[in-house]
Parts: C-alpha cells; sequence; structure tokens
C-alpha cells in the first residue's frame, strides 16, 4: 500500500447496524449462575454443603465468644469506594465460586487471573513515566533523559491548549503554553518532539482525546517524511472523548459528534495502523474526579460500549478493533480494593467482548492495561509522604496484573514533575520489579475468601452502573444531561465531608499535621520564555508555509465533514503542509460544534 | 408658680421629651436592625474558573460546602476570561468573588482579574484557590488577593474565611 495515494474511508454514509440486539441483561447472565456451568457430582455437592455448615457454625460461635471480647475501633468498615467490610471472609462468601468459569488461568478466558500467562515472569510491566513540558524541543530533551534511566516506552502529554485543540496563539492559550505538557501547533513541533529519536522500535503514548484527530495525523505525517511506515508504529493514543466532557473536562465537540470522530480513526486504523493501540480507554479521571471503583469501570465501560456500538453500525468488526484498544486506570489508596479491582475488570472486560459483542480473536478479550498512582490520592502537605504513597499504589497495580505502570511523581500535588521525583518514581518501580519478590508469582492473592468475594463485589456493582447509564440512553446521552458529572459529584462531596468530620483519615491533612511551616520541595518550573518561544515560531510558520495550500485543505475537510465522512484522511492532508492544531479543530467544530456542559449544581 | 421655676419645669420636661425622643429613636433603630437581621441576605459568593484549566472538582466542593452553610452560590464554570468573570461579579452583586485554578496560567490569571477589579474602582474581597505554591501565595496576596487556598484545604475553613471577610453591615438589604 502506497501511504500516500489512499482516498478518504467509508465516505458514502452507509451505516451497518450490527449491533448485537440479543445482548441479554447482565444480573440474568453474569450474577452468580454464572458458575454452574460444570455441574458438581452429587455427593461432592452434598460433602461441601455440610463443611460450609460446620464454618458456619463454628463462625458464629467465634463471634459471639472470642470475637466480641475486644470492641472494634470502628463500628463500620468500608473500603475507599464504601463498600461494607465484615471482620471476616470465609468459603461462605464464596460459595459459588468455580474455579474454572470465574478465574482460570492468565492469558485465558475470562482473564481474571491475568491477560498474558507469564505476566512479570515474561517480560515484567513496562515503565511508563509521563513527559511533557515545555517547547517540543525541551520534552525532546526530557525523553532522552528518562530514557537513559531505563524507560521503556515513551509517553506524551500535551500542555492544556493543545488538549482543548487551541493553538498557542488563541486568546485564552495566555499562561498556558507549555506549562503542564508540551505544545504541539503542528507538524513542525511533531518534528521537533522526535529529533534524534527513532519512530520504531519504541512504543509512543500520547494522552490526546478530541484532538486526536490533527495530533496522530501530525504523527503520520511524521513517518511518512522519515519512510517509516504506518504498520510498523507502535503505539497509543488515549482517544476517549467522552470521559473528556464529564470527567477531565479538556474538551471540545459534544458527546455525540466526539464518538463520530473517534469512530473516524477507528475505521482508519482498523485499516492502516495493525500495531497502534488506537483507543486507551481511560478510567482514571472518572476517579480522580470522585467516582467510586465501580464508577471507574462502570462509566468508563459504558463510553466503551457506546464507541463499540457505533463502530459496529459503521461495518468495523469488533475483531479488527478490540486488540487495538487498551485500558487505562487509577490506582487510589486502598491497596485491596485496587487489586480486586484490576482482577474483575479483566473479567467484565472479557464478558463484554466475548458476550455482548461476540468476538471471536481472544485478543479482543484480553484486557491490557496501563495504571498510574492517584494524583488525587497525594497531598499537598508534607509531599514526601507521596513517595510512599506510590509505592503502595504501584504495588497494587502490580500485583493487580497491569502491563505497563506510571507511579505518578511526588511532587504531583505542587507541579509537573522535577527530575529527581522523576527519577524517583521510576527507581520505586525497578525496587518493586526486582527486590520486592511481588513480580516472581502471577495474581497471588487469588483464591483468598476476601480477595475473591471483593473481586465478586466490585464486578457485580459495575455491572449495575452499566445498566443504569444504558437504561437511562448511553454514555453519550448521560454526558450530554449532566448525569455522569453529578454522580461523581455527589461521590466527592460525601469524601469530602467524611475527610472534613475525620472519618477518613488523610495523613498530613486532617490528622498529623505538621506543627512547623513546611518547605515546598525543589519545583520544576517552565519559565515564560517556553511561551515567548512557542508564539514565535508558530507566527514565523503561519508566515512561510504555504497558506493558500493550507485553506485549500482546510476547506476540503469542511466539506468532508459536512458530508459526514470519514475525516481522518483530510486530517492527514491538511497536518502534512503544516496547518496547524488549532485550525484543523476548528475546521472540525465549525462543522460538528462545540460542548457547553450543562449545570449541575 | 414662679416663672425661673416654670422655666426649670419646661427645660426638664424639655429634656426628659428629648431623652424619651433618643429612647424611641434607639428603640426604633433596634427594631429596624432587628428586622434587617431578620430579611437579612445571605452571603452572595462568586466562583469561577479563570482561563483553560479543567480541574473543577475543588471548586464544586467549594460551592457545595457554601451553599450548606447558608450562603448562596453563583457558579460560573469553566474556560472564563477575567473580563466575564468581572462582569458577571457586577451584575450578579457578589460580595466576594472566588478564583479556582489548579494550572500554571494562576498568577497571570489572578493579576488580570484584580486589575479590571481596580480599573473599574470595585471593592469585592477576592479568594483564590489552587495549586498555590509557598513562593507564588505572597505574589497573589501583592496583587490584593484577600487569601489563597492551597489542596487540601478543610472546607470549614473556607466557610469561616468568607463569613470573615463580608462583615455584616454589607448584608443590610
Amino acid at each position: 500500500m502506497s501511504l500516500t495515494t489512499y482516498g478518504p474511508q467509508g465516505g458514502n454514509g452507509v451505516s451497518v447496524v450490527r449491533r448485537n440486539q440479543a445482548f441479554p441483561h447482565p444480573q440474568v447472565t453474569y450474577n452468580h449462575d454464572f458458575c454452574h456451568h460444570q455441574p458438581r457430582s452429587e455427593e461432592a455437592t452434598m460433602a461441601k454443603e455440610k463443611d460450609i455448615r460446620q464454618i458456619e457454625e463454628k463462625r458464629v460461635s467465634w463471634e459471639q465468644s472470642t470475637l466480641a471480647k475486644t470492641p472494634p475501633r470502628k463500628k463500620e468498615f468500608a473500603t475507599l469506594s464504601g463498600i461494607p467490610l465484615k471482620d471476616i471472609y470465609t468459603p461462605e462468601d464464596i460459595l459459588d465460586l468455580d474455579y474454572l468459569n470465574d478465574l482460570g488461568f492468565p492469558g485465558e478466558y475470562p482473564f481474571t487471573r491475568g491477560a498474558y500467562a507469564p505476566m512479570n515472569r515474561g517480560r515484567p510491566w513496562t515503565i511508563r513515566q509521563v513527559v511533557g513540558v515545555g517547547t517540543a524541543k525541551e520534552t525532546n530533551q526530557r525523553h532522552k533523559f528518562v530514557m537513559k534511566t531505563g524507560q521503556t516506552g515513551m509517553s506524551n502529554d500535551f500542555d492544556v491548549p493543545t488538549c482543548i485543540g487551541l493553538d498557542s496563539d488563541h486568546p485564552l492559550s495566555e499562561g498556558e503554553v507549555g506549562r503542564v505538557g508540551v505544545a504541539i501547533d503542528s507538524l513542525a513541533d511533531m518534528e521537533d518532539l522526535y529529533e534524534d529519536i527513532p519512530l520504531e522500535g519504541t512504543s509512543h503514548s500520547f494522552t490526546i482525546n478530541h484532538p486526536t484527530l490533527p495530533i496522530l495525523s501530525m504523527f503520520l505525517s511524521l513517518a511518512e517524511k522519515q519512510g517509516v511506515p504506518y504498520a510498523s508504529l507502535r503505539g497509543t493514543t488515549q482517544n476517549d472523548p467522552l470521559k473528556e466532557c464529564f470527567a477531565m473536562k479538556m474538551f471540545s465537540f459534544p458527546p455525540k459528534s466526539s464518538v463520530k470522530l473517534l469512530v473516524d480513526t477507528w475505521e482508519f486504523a482498523s485499516n492502516y495502523l495493525p500495531k497502534w493501540n488506537i483507543s486507551n480507554m481511560n478510567g482514571y479521571p472518572i476517579r480522580d474526579s470522585g467516582g467510586a471503583v465501580y464508577h471507574e469501570l462502570g462509566f468508563t465501560f459504558a463510553a466503551a460500549i457506546n464507541y463499540f456500538d457505533e463502530a459496529l453500525k459503521r461495518g468495523i468488526s469488533v475483531d479488527a478493533i478490540a486488540p487495538g484498544v487498551s485500558l487505562m486506570w487509577y490506582v487510589h489508596m486502598d491497596f485491596l480494593e485496587e487489586i480486586a479491582k484490576f482482577r474483575a475488570m479483566r473479567r467484565i472486560w472479557a464478558k463484554i467482548m466475548r458476550e455482548r459483542y461476540q468476538a471471536k480473536n481472544p485478543k479482543s478479550w484480553q484486557h491490557r492495561m496501563h495504571a498510574q498512582t492517584g494524583g488525587g490520592a497525594y497531598t499537598y502537605q508534607q509531599p514526601e509522604n507521596n513517595i510512599v504513597r506510590g509505592t503502595i499504589g504501584g504495588m497494587a497495580a502490580a500485583l493487580g496484573g497491569v502491563q505497563s505502570m506510571a507511579i505518578a511523581c511526588f511532587d504531583e500535588a505542587l507541579s509537573i514533575p522535577s527530575e529527581n521525583a522523576h527519577r524517583l518514581s521510576i527507581r520505586t518501580q525497578q525496587i518493586l520489579c526486582h527486590e520486592s519478590g511481588i513480580a516472581n508469582v502471577v495474581d497471588p492473592f487469588a483464591g483468598s475468601y476476601f480477595m475473591e468475594w471483593l473481586t465478586n463485589e466490585i464486578e457485580q456493582r459495575t455491572w449495575e452502573v452499566i445498566q443504569d447509564i444504558e437504561d437511562r440512553g448511553g454514555m453519550a446521552k448521560c454526558v450530554e444531561t449532566g448525569y455522569a458529572d453529578k454522580i461523581l459529584t455527589q461521590e466527592a462531596y460525601k469524601y469530602t465531608k467524611a475527610v472534613e468530620s475525620k472519618d477518613r483519615i488523610v495523613v498530613g491533612v486532617n490528622e498529623f499535621v505538621s506543627e512547623e511551616a513546611e518547605e515546598d520541595p525543589e519545583i520544576f518550573r517552565v519559565s515564560d520564555e517556553t511561551e515567548r518561544t512557542q508564539l514565535a515560531n508558530l507566527r514565523e510558520l503561519k508566515k512561510t508555509r504555504n497558506n493558500r495550500e493550507v485553506e485549500k485543505r482546510l476547506n476540503d475537510l469542511r466539506r468532508a465533514a459536512e458530508r459526514n465522512d470519514n475525516v481522518m484522511p483530510f486530517c492527514i492532508e491538511a497536518a502534512k503542509i503544516y496547518a496547524t492544531e488549532g485550525e484543523i479543530m476548528q475546521a472540525l467544530r465549525d462543522i460538528y460544534g462545540e460542548f457547553k456542559p450543562p449545570s449541575i449544581l | 408658680m414662679e416663672s425661673s421655676s416654670r422655666r426649670q419645669f419646661f427645660s426638664a420636661l424639655s429634656s426628659y421629651c428629648a431623652r424619651l425622643q433618643t429612647i424611641s429613636v434607639t428603640l426604633e433603630r433596634l427594631d429596624q436592625k432587628e428586622k434587617h437581621m431578620s430579611n437579612k441576605r445571605p452571603i452572595r459568593v462568586l466562583l469561577a474558573k479563570p482561563g483553560l484549566d479543567g480541574h473543577d472538582l475543588g471548586v464544586k466542593m467549594v460551592a457545595m460546602a457554601l451553599k450548606d452553610a447558608g450562603m448562596e452560590v453563583i457558579y460560573l464554570g469553566m474556560r472564563l476570561t477575567p473580563d466575564a468573570i468581572v462582569n458577571a461579579a457586577i451584575q450578579e452583586d457578589a460580595d466576594v468573588i472566588g478564583l479556582s485554578n489548579l494550572s500554571a496560567s494562576l498568577i497571570p490569571m489572578g493579576d488580570r482579574v484584580m486589575k479590571l477589579l481596580k480599573e473599574k474602582n470595585l471593592d469585592i474581597p477576592v479568594l483564590y484557590g489552587g495549586t498555590i505554591l509557598k513562593e507564588d501565595r505572597q505574589k497573589l496576596l501583592d496583587l490584593g488577593i484577600r487569601q489563597t487556598f492551597s489542596p487540601g484545604t478543610l472546607m470549614k475553613d473556607i466557610v469561616q474565611s468568607v463569613r470573615t471577610l463580608v462583615p455584616d453591615e454589607n448584608l443590610q438589604v
């Protein structure tokens, strides 16, 4: 295939409805009767029932005698997400657990124990710290630094204007250019970002959502210029637009339009980017905005269902796209709940893909994930404590079986990371991997009464959230109406009140507060020079490029959008000749509109 | 009655009357004040996020906490220019402006809001919440921001600050 000759894809606007109408109610299909696929012999069942009765008797007497002697220090115990907890868990709590059906083996359906067979015994998780700061040239230097330290994948974070789809010279961009990530206005910046960094052999991750079209187009244009075939490019675009509208809040398009544009990229990727993870469904901001563990999972999967439904209507086969969809999650402070979450989400994803979408390729069922320890779990007070929080989160992620991980840098609550903080995060992961022993065995918590019970409980609550969203018309609809945002806000307020009343202790914040005034740690700052340089470069670019041709290709893009064609090829054509991100996004906003979030307070 | 004693009598009477009047005026004032107290409108707080920062969890928590404390809260939303915020504060007759920003535009945005208020001769106290480093805190106070709040601040402290900043006499109908 010549990379320059393909035309617009799927341009006739015909959509083929292939939605699986027969999707059964999850509570019927997935609830506790999923365990009886292999009938036990009658004798074995009776013996088991007898055992359970004995355990129950013993437990009751233990509660009344031994346990009753010491009163608990709190009236009620619950996970961080508010799932109530008992004193102790026994075989009574996992009566229906069927090893082969519910857990199975790593690398096999339903993947509860791991996405791959050897997990960390094969290739340990990828250390993927997020990098992005200042101009593309500055980020290029930072990339080279972290890669020398031992990082194995490249991850790009963008500044706020880039994430929203505005150029550095937009009036609202003032003060934000290159501050919390790299500023990418055009292909010229992409060229600077990748100077002397090979495109092949490394995986490249772009934390970009609504502007996936222009940013991916620039990356592909760069590959084309260097003669690197699309098919050899490995990497990920986050490309999960719905959660931007209600959680991350770096949106541009209205929810339904954002889904249409996402499907354009999916269609393109299914044809031309076999090694690219075209979407990295991201639950992180949902949790960071206050959601419980089952909202993190439920909203993310409900969004995925929305995307897949639309993609299938476009005639894209589920197996063409699902193997390229990876997932990203938050790691909060409740160590055990997090491990259960990772186990539950693999099982849920496998069931959605196999049972709902009838995916045939096992890779479609296999939930590969990245996790990042939560910035919201970190505190501004006594920032060094965050090194410990990051370690706990990193352990939970490793034990939960993630494929790649970032430990948020300890100064995250204060600023973007300093080099020292970056190094510490990478070293923490290396210590976990090589010294702690947790990478020596796969899914060591399996079989724990508590862990299996909690895994089931999180799964059940997640199905309920998914069902609720579907009953309300799907995720895009729930974003439009503000429903999702409202739930997160209510949950967050509950947590805020718990911290306020000290029902929940946060060390250094509402308890164990330091007496002396704290000093800020070494802080990384982007100089004002960055913004000036970026603006000067952009001005120069707009003077020297072929403006007439840029205008023409932007008009072609607008017309393609009006026809509701797949706009991806038109974006690439525009990006190639240095049309800016803001211009491409504006052309799309002209047709698809702009999101105004509903008021929810 | 002799004229002098009559004079004395009337002088005493008039001073008595004057005192009565004073008392009645005082009583009336007390009465009015009481009325004001009961009809006193709640403190009106305008909350907004200047610039492009999308971290709106904190400001929503503050909005809910101030509402729970009986205040009237107008949350303007995000992606606002300083102009839009100051104009809304005038229109809504806000007693306090609360800004929230967890990104790097924190200081430039605060600076622009304060300059606009000064240009328009408005003396509305401004509070600023966000990832405010210790060294930036002083810069913001120098701009005329009355108080800053960093992540982890307890809501009750914010409620208390707003109450202290808006004295009762500002709230008469």
